[in-house]
Formats: structure tokens, sequence, C-alpha cells
């Protein structure tokens, strides 16, 4: 039975006194291994690493970007805190002292094998993509976190999932088995997906033998390891890295739906051209029957025209020529007229004269002069030769007769 | 005849009577345009009416793959 009851509180701060008491712990340069880095907000957090040991750093600062593997000395403090009773180790300063063995390495295997050009997959993504296999640890919340991103797709590919190692010595080789045995023929897509870690934890993805497996599998591939600053040579070697599991699924998801887009796309333009095709044709087929009339009316209106034309012409002629014809006949009349005035008047004269002559030769103007008609026996005597004594005469006056005996007669000659 | 075919002999009987044709030419010309007319207007509505058809269908295949 211990003899002292410590409480929590007490032996938590007695651990914190220990530490801040050890001058040794204050003020030192610690050297190791970047396992771990990463700013956030106005912090830095580090792990560094040496053998297996991993010691905790933070700054309460940001820090320019040093690379995972980089070989750095930091100068700071031993803290223990008795909130998270964690140790770590807190740092005012850091300074590169090179490359760590396992950066260096990496970074010689990086660049041979770019060089190979294994970092050009000779693969493109599927325009569709309906089944995927799915290369990930059974256990993790990944294949959780794919399934629920893709469940919202209208196409949903099918996942065969093949539960591998994804960390640990026996991890690259499990994982470049089942790529290299995958069968082709029943997949649009290998996907090879774990969660966030550190370098050791992700370190699989950073085998040869898995870049040369994913670059060799057959099939287009989408790496989706670690976090979004996560940067393994199976993304390198993938034809699709996608930052995160649930990235790659919504790439995934991206494409179907635009597949399915374009398809609606194709459907809507077939339509269209349908419609356009159809209209295109109504038109001309109406387009010629309507110009047909158009032409046959123009034709038929020019013949009215050129009709009306004439008629007009003969009309206008014929009106003309009768007039001319009234003026002849109205010319003639007048000609006739005169004609026959001039003649009347030669008539009249002629009367007038013949009248003239008569009344000059009027016995009765004669006998008004007091001349006598002198006849016997109703015959009319003009000389004295024609009657003798005695005889009988009628003596016509003007205004009466009278019967008178000759008694004698006398010859103008004697 | 197809109904290109007789699209094409619509545009002969067209440019025919843009040209010289007397006016009894004209009108023989117009009344064949006519009955070509006629068969290709019928000819559409039997196509527009499968055109439906298939519309409906893909609208149909549509609809069922968005549920």
């Amino acid at each position: 039975m211990p003899s002292r009851v410590l409480t929590v509180s007490s032996l938590c701060n007695y651990i914190k006194n220990v530490f801040e008491d050890e001058l040794i712990l204050h003020d030192v340069s610690l050297m190791g291994e970047i396992f771990e880095f990463k700013v956030s907000g106005y912090k830095t957090f580090i792990t560094l690493k040496e053998e297996s040991s991993l010691m905790p750093c933070l700054r309460f600062a940001t820090t320019e970007n040093f690379e995972v593997g980089a070989n750095v000395i930091l100068f700071g403090s031993v803290s223990y805190s008795p909130k998270t009773t964690k140790v770590s180790f807190i740092f005012k300063s850091i300074k590169l002292t090179g490359e760590g063995n396992y950066a260096k390495q990496l970074k010689e295997l990086k660049d041979r094998l770019n060089l190979e050009g294994l970092f050009v997959s000779p693969y493109k993504l599927p325009s569709l993509i309906k089944k995927v296999a799915v290369l990930t640890s059974a256990e993790g919340a990944v294949i959780h976190d794919i399934s629920s991103v893709l469940n919202g797709n209208a196409f949903m590919p099918e996942l065969d999932v093949y539960s591998v190692k994804v960390q640990g010595e026996d991890a690259p080789n499990e994982i470049a088995q089942i790529l290299k045995n995958i069968n082709v023929k029943l997949y649009d897509v290998v996907l090879i997906a774990r969660g966030g870690g550190g370098a050791e934890d992700l370190k699989a993805f950073n085998s040869e033998v898995v870049a040369r497996a994913v670059y060799d599998c057959g099939l287009p591939s989408i790496s989706a390891v670690g976090h979004e600053t996560d940067y393994t040579l199976c993304d390198f070697c993938a034809t699709f890295r996608a930052g995160t599991p649930s990235i790659a699924a919504r790439k995934i998801s991206d494409i179907n739906s635009s597949a399915y887009n374009l398809m609606c796309n194709y459907i809507v333009n077939i339509k269209n051209n349908i419609n356009r095709l159809f209209n295109s044709a109504k038109n001309m087929t109406t387009f010629y029957l309507q110009k047909s009339l158009a032409v046959l009316e123009r034709s038929t209106s020019k013949s009215r025209e050129r009709l009306n034309f004439y008629s007009d012409m003969m009309y206008n002629n014929l009106t003309l020529k009768i007039e001319n014809k009234k003026v002849m006949i109205a010319g003639a009349e007048k000609k006739v007229a005169d004609k026959i005035f001039l003649q009347a008047k030669e008539k009249e004269n002629d009367f007038m004269q013949t009248v003239a002559i008569l009344e000059r030769t009027n016995p009765l103007k004669l006998l008004k002069s007091g001349y006598a008609h002198i006849s016997k026996e109703n015959k009319p005597i003009n000389s004295i030769k024609s009657v003798k004594k005695g005889d009988m005469l009628d003596i016509v006056l003007l205004d009466g007769s009278i019967k008178a005996e000759i008694e004698s007669k006398n010859s103008f000659k004697e | 005849m197809g109904f290109e075919d007789k699209l094409s002999k619509l545009k002969e009987i067209s440019d025919k009577l843009d040209g010289k044709v007397s006016l009894n030419e004209g009108l023989e010309l117009f009344q064949s345009s006519l009955g070509l007319t006629k068969e290709c207007l019928e000819e559409l509505n039997d196509i527009k009416g499968k055109i439906n058809v298939i519309k409906a269908e893909m609208d149909k295949l549509l609809g069922e793959s968005e549920e």
C-alpha cells in the first residue's frame, strides 16, 4: 500500500516543476529530422524524429516551410503541459542543417522515376465511371467518406473494395500485388486511398514498388493519399491526384454528372436539330410553292397589264379615228351646206332675174301704162294687117274690156 | 420519289417559272408544284408524328434516369 497519496494536479505540477527546474532542458538546441511540419494560424508544429524517437515541437510564431525529412536544429526549451500531459519542445528558432537520409533517398527515387517517364500516366480518366476498384484499409473512415460523397450522385458507380494495409513494412508489397493482379476488364478506374498521417504513415505510398505498380496497373488510376498538402510518389504516378479520398469521390461524381449533362445536351441538340431539320424541310416545301405562285401571279398580272395597254391603245386609236371622222364629216357637211347654199343663191338669183324679166314684161304693167290687149276672135292682134274695117275687136284694158268696131286703120310706114 | 427528290423537283419548277414560260405553261407547272407540295407536306406530317413518338421515349428515358 503506497504511503503517500497524490492528487492529479499535484503530480502534474510536480512533473512540470521538474521540467522547469532542470536547466539542461532550457535554452538548448535540439537536432533531428523533420517527420511532420505544419503551420496553423500563428503557430508552427514540427515533429522531430531520430531513429524511432519522436518529439513534438511548437513555436508560437510562423516559420518558413521546411520539407519533411530535412535535418534541422531547433533552439528552445522542453515544456510539460499539465492540461494535455504532453511534453513538447517550445522552440524560438530553426536552422536547416541538411537533408535527412530518407528525404534524400526519396528525392533521388522521385527524380529517377520522373526521368523514366512514370509521372506521365498512359491512361486518361474515362468520361463515365461505372465500376471502381478501391484499394484502402477496411478499418478506416476512408471508404465511408467515399461512399457518402458518391451516394448523392444519380450515377453512383459500383465500388469493389480491396482491403489492404496502408502502412507498415508489408504495405508496399501488398498494395503492389493487388494492383498487379487486378482484373482490368472489370473496372473503369482504380482508386488508391488512405487518410491523413505523418511521413512515416504515408511511407508505403512513397515506395518504388507501389509507384511502379500504380503506373503499370493497366487502368486509369486516382491517388488519394493523406491530406491535401501531402504529395507521394503514388500521387505522381497516378492518372489523377486527389488531395483527399473525399475529393477523389467528388471527382468521380463530377465525371459521371458531366457525362449525364453531356448526354442531356446531346439529346437537347438532337431534338433541336431534328426540329430545325423538320422546319427547314417544311419551309423549303412551302417556299417553292409560294414562289411559284408569286411568279405565276406576276406573270398573270403582266399579261393583264399588256392586255389593258393594248386595249387602251386600241380604244384611243379608235376614239381618235372617230374624232377624225367627225371632223371630216363636219367638214364635208359644211362643204355640202356651202355648196347647197351657193346653189340656192344661184337659183335665187336666176329666179330674181326671171322675176325681173317677168316684171318687165308683165302685160298688166303695159296695160297700166295705157296699153291695151287687142284680140279678134280670141286671137291677139299685133298688126294692122290682121284687121280690117268693121272687124269687131276685143280690147282688154287694165280694169275691163271693150268691144270695138274698127272704123279705119293707119300704117306708120305711110 | 423520295422527299428530297420531290423538293428538288419543286425547285426545278420554281426555276422554270422564273424563266420564260407562257401563261398556260406556267399554270401547268404551278399545278404540278401544288401536287408535289401536298405530297411533301403529307410526308412531313408523317415524319413529325414519328419524331414526337421518339421525343416522348427520350423524355421518358431521361425522366427514369433522373429517378
